[in-house]
């Protein structure tokens, strides 16, 4: 299933003797206003209006007074803003890699012919359908220093009590492994699919020539993911970033506000602080930010391309 | 010899993977105020029972939330899965010249989630007085563009063959995409919907702001308030997430078979 | 050029998940039309479910209550709203417990939307902006209404909440922190006098330190001192009010905290914690105090009922000591609020239970620990036959509330969040005043 119709030939398809141009026009763009409508009040004009909120003071019961680009200058100039825009990268280093690694190897590992294929590979996806405050509050408790199972096992093999969560150093590891937790199971079924696609011929010229496993791994296995490798990258990036949750719920951005995240963020001064304005402000750049990203991943994708 | 290593392997990850669940299982069922911390207390099963769901049933809107997050998932689905492939029908099927602005419009969405746009999508919901309405989590749900993409991919795959007979039997291009193009990407659509309704039961952050009484909050946003309460043991708090948790776990064991199924068929696709 | 095969990365991305959603999904066409049915059916469901709950007779009203009481009090709240439920027939009382740190979130996000609550309770210190928005009602005559006569009220509770002459809250109680210690655990430490009352030795941070020595060598396994470390702004706030010290300076206009009081009060804790007398990593101190595994305890006199209601945990109360030189410390005001986009009709329901609350409650109230407001009930034999209440009668007389400006949920959120950076270790106290004051500053001047 190449895209080998291509849209312009069934579309050629169709182009019978209409009158007007303007009517087909019309026709097509009546098909996406259903999606459009709301599309455009709960994503374009919040924007928008991020913009508009943005220069102003603004208080949860409404706009105050009209300050330029003071709220810019008052992020710019204030390092937390830098901290936690670090946090937020910080976590995508952390999370991305390992949950792409991690997928990896467990999609590589379900596709060996092992024993109770399904049943394991239903132990890796679990996690994924169960909601982000269930998660956060089971390994909430798990990572207890005193009383929490992930310590006792630890003990077990001889590691002393460790902070999880109060732990500066440790606790970026803790949101981490809940996190891959949680969500290697998506990957993993991505990545699934994806070594499927693969020929298995193209494996079994290679055995014939005498490629080893390794070998094989790197050009048959790894060329024929790069694609899903790239939508994983690309969706695993944006969904660190708005790593939300588990912070708010397992750590309330502690120790200290080390783990505060950009989203934590807007959502502290927005709603604990009640200053909208500032808030909008903080979100416009990191959308910004956002879309800077994006566009640097396009880029390098366009370029592997050729 | 190799095949034994990682059988193993296999095994013991998948342990590691459910252990958290089981232990928050056993929690919820040990009596008030039992731990369960050494190897003993996990061989320990007397004294085992439900008081600890009663409890939570009694004293929280735990299944009225559930309730909650079944309608709105379900909602947000059927009517997000409809738009896109409306919108998808249109990008494959239809010419027209602003196609190419729309698209990049609409896939603009993909780039910037609903949490980065929180205080005017707030402020927005603010004004239209959907606050603690369900339809301030559906609405904002409609906007993932996801659907359209992938729907398309499928739309781009109907032959053409199939629109050019149903054209000469008269249909206009409402009826090529009611009969012609709906049914062929059904197995797409229903993929698509299965995404959208577990973006939609995990949403945390917009309901846990948009929603201000008990009775119309979603699981994800009502639990929390529910759970952060200091004096609440630790078998309540596993029992509400096992009560939050067990459905959709039953949820994925029944479809298991059906994924099995799915995945074997999409290699034979490509 | 450039945009076509920018939308072709995105397409071909789109269709790698595509293949793997569709093995996901193939098979489950069965399950999800099935369960479409019930949810086109449903979409009005909320509506109808709303209306039957609590079967309290055909007529009864039924407004909805909001608190934030988590600790010990959650019980004792529970018993009121029971005990007004079950003492008239006309309104039905639903509560909403929400987690204290995101209370004013929830609540200012509430009263804006007009979706909310019919009752709510808010702190003395954060109502003024809901006064000025016009978003609460002065509840004088509400009160009037169902005979809940104010002047049983303490006078400097009422006061505390008038606007223009006209209340706009009924104040439920005064709260602020107790000394409590763990009479065994000092008795250990041998720092136990005859009569049950702790020796604490010389009243200077040194001296206090000293004391706390003492116990982490004769009884080590506990915490000398457990810190209320989630909630650090109420014990800093303690002693920098007993050091002197102030939020705001005299005209509310600048922030008057970056100051040597206020560092000496944040080495004294960041002493305790280097010397382990508290454990830092407690997020449940008061679970580790009322489980005897911490000597003393800064905490509010709404843990009283947990803490000395049950005999078999040999723990006493007392004022705070006065370790950074006066007896001045913390307090707020808890009161009941009644939200503008209330009808009528629920109004007067929730005037009757503000009623129940402060005239019978009141009394609950006073054994979760909280000094009632209502005159009436301080003064009766049943509040004074509770444990130590005299002692926080006592303690009463030195609190000192927080400024009146409406900026104080912005000012006091800047204040808890910057005491966490500072103990735990990612800014110097120097560095974290500087910064606290120019955030406060900030906020003043919008």
């Amino acid at each position: 299933m190449e895209t080998q119709i291509t849209g312009r030939r069934a579309a050629a398809a169709l182009r019978r003797r209409e009158p007007l141009r303007l009517r087909t026009e019309l026709k097509a763009v009546l098909y996406l206003v259903p999606f459009l409508i709301p599309f455009a009040v709960f994503y374009l004009w919040p924007v928008c209006r991020g913009i508009w909120m943005s220069l102003h003071v603004w208080g949860i019961r409404g706009m105050e007074k009209y300050v330029g680009i003071a709220n810019y200058d008052k992020i710019f100039n204030n390092p937390d803003f830098y901290v936690y825009l670090w946090h937020s990268f910080y976590f995508v280093l952390l999370c991305t890699p390992t949950v792409i690694a991690l997928g990896l190897i467990l999609a590589l590992l379900i596709n060996e012919r092992i024993w109770f294929r399904t049943a394991i590979r239903s132990a890796f996806f679990l996690p994924y359908v169960l909601s982000v405050s269930v998660i956060s509050f089971i390994w909430l408790h798990l990572f207890d220093a005193k009383n929490g199972p992930v310590n006792a096992l630890l003990g077990l093999l001889g590691a002393g009590e460790l902070n999880w969560l109060t732990d500066r150093g440790l606790v970026w590891w803790a949101i981490t492994i809940v996190t891959d937790w949680w969500t290697v199971g998506f990957v993993m079924v991505l990545f699934l699919a994806g070594l499927q696609e693969i020929p298995p011929d193209h494996y079994e010229a290679a055995k014939i020539d005498g490629a080893g496993a390794w070998q094989r791994f790197r050009h048959i296995t790894m060329p024929g993911l790069s694609s899903v490798m790239k939508i994983q990258i690309f969706y695993q990036v944006i969904g660190s970033l708005k790593l939300f949750g588990q912070v708010q719920i397992m750590t309330g951005g502690g120790p200290g506000d080390s783990t505060n995240t950009m989203i934590r963020y807007i959502y502290v001064t927005g709603f604990k602080k009640d200053m909208f304005g500032l808030a909008s402000a903080q979100s416009i750049v990191f959308c910004v930010i956002m879309l800077m990203i994006a566009a640097i991943q396009f880029k390098l994708t366009d370029r592997k391309d050729g | 010899m190799k095949r034994w290593l990682l059988n193993i392997a296999a095994a013991l990850l998948a342990l590691l993977f459910v252990f958290p669940l089981v232990w928050m299982l056993l929690v919820s069922l040990k009596p008030d105020g039992a731990t369960v911390y050494s190897l003993s207390d996990w061989v320990d099963w007397s004294g085992l029972n439900a008081d600890n769901y009663m409890k939570v049933i009694r004293d929280s809107q735990i299944l009225r939330w559930t309730w909650n997050s079944v309608v709105i998932g379900f909602l947000t689905t059927i009517i997000a899965v409809l738009f896109s492939s409306l919108a998808a029908f249109s990008f494959s099927k239809l010419p027209f010249k602003t196609r190419g602005i729309f698209f990049v419009l609409i896939a603009s969405g993909l780039l910037i989630p609903t949490e980065a746009i929180l205080i005017p999508l707030y402020e927005t919901a603010l004004h239209l007085k959907l606050i603690d309405n369900i339809w301030a989590i559906i609405l904002p749900g409609l906007t993932n563009p996801i659907g359209i993409l992938l729907l398309k991919q499928f739309m781009d795959g109907v032959p053409r063959d199939y629109l050019e007979a149903a054209q000469i039997d008269g249909s206009r291009s409402f009826g090529l995409w009611w009969r012609v193009c709906l049914p062929l990407t059904r197995s797409a659509m229903i993929s698509v919907g299965i995404f959208y309704f577990i973006l939609s039961w995990n949403n945390f952050l917009w309901p846990y702001l948009s929603i201000t009484s008990a009775e119309n909050m979603i699981l994800s946003a009502g639990l929390p308030t529910f759970l952060s309460n200091n004096t609440m043991s630790l078998n309540l708090i596993m029992a509400a997430s096992a009560i939050a948790a067990i459905p959709t776990i039953l949820v994925f064991v029944l479809l298991q078979r059906h994924i099995v199924q799915g995945v074997s068929m999409s290699g034979v696709k490509g | 050029m450039k945009m076509k095969k920018k939308s072709a990365t995105l397409l071909t991305t789109g269709m790698a998940l595509t293949l793997a959603l569709a093995g996901c999904g193939n098979g489950s066409n069965n399950n999800n039309a099935a369960s479409s049915a019930p949810a086109s059916g449903s979409a009005s469901a909320p509506a109808s479910s709303q209306a039957a709950s609590t079967g309290n007779g055909g007529s009864a009203v039924e407004i909805t209550f909001w608190n934030m009481f988590g600790g010990g009090e959650g019980d004792f709240v529970d018993q009121i709203i029971k005990g007004f439920n079950d003492s008239q027939k006309e309104v039905v009382v639903k509560q909403l417990r929400l987690e204290s740190n995101e209370y004013y979130a929830k609540l200012g996000t509430a009263l804006s939307s007009g979706k909310g609550p019919d009752v709510a309770v808010a702190h003395v210190d954060r109502i003024s902006p809901f006064v000025k928005a016009k978003q609460i009602v002065p509840v004088d005559d509400l009160a009037s209404k169902v005979g809940l006569d104010l002047s049983q009220i303490t006078a400097s509770n009422l006061q505390s909440v008038t606007y223009d002459g006209k209340p706009y809250a009924v104040p439920l109680d005064t709260h602020f922190h107790m000394f409590y210690y763990n009479k065994d655990l000092l008795k250990k430490a041998d720092l136990l006098n005859e009569d049950g009352t702790p020796k604490l030795g010389e009243m200077t941070p040194e001296g206090f330190e000293k004391t706390l020595a003492q116990i982490q060598s004769k009884v080590p396994d506990i915490q000398a001192l457990a810190v209320n470390t989630p909630y650090f702004q109420e014990p800093f706030l303690n002693l920098y009010y007993e050091a002197g010290g102030d939020i705001l300076n005299a005209d509310m206009t600048k922030a008057a905290i970056n100051n040597d009081k206020a560092l000496s009060v944040l080495k004294f804790y960041m002493d305790v914690y280097k010397n382990k007398y508290a454990d830092l990593n407690d997020k449940n101190p008061w679970d580790s105090f009322s489980n005897g595994k911490a000597a003393f305890w800064f905490g509010g006199v709404w843990e009283a009922g947990v803490l000395l209601g049950d005999a078999s945990k040999n723990i006493g109360a007392m004022p705070l000591p006065p370790i950074f030189g006066s007896q001045t410390h913390w307090a707020s005001s808890h009161l009941l609020v009644v939200p503008s986009y209330v009808s009528a009709e629920k109004q007067e329901a929730s005037a009757k239970f503000m009623k129940y609350f402060s005239e019978v409650g009141g009394s609950t109230w006073g054994k979760a620990g909280h000094v009632p407001a209502n005159a009436n009930v301080t003064a009766s034999d049943e509040y004074k036959s509770l444990p130590y209440r005299d002692q926080f009668i006592e303690a009463q007389k030195t609190v000192k509330f927080a400024p009146q400006t409406d900026k104080y949920t912005t000012i006091v959120t800047t204040i808890a969040e910057s005491l966490q950076n500072i103990i735990f270790g990612s800014e110097s106290p120097e560095d974290g005043l500087k910064d606290m004051e120019k955030q406060i500053n900030e906020v003043l001047d919008n």
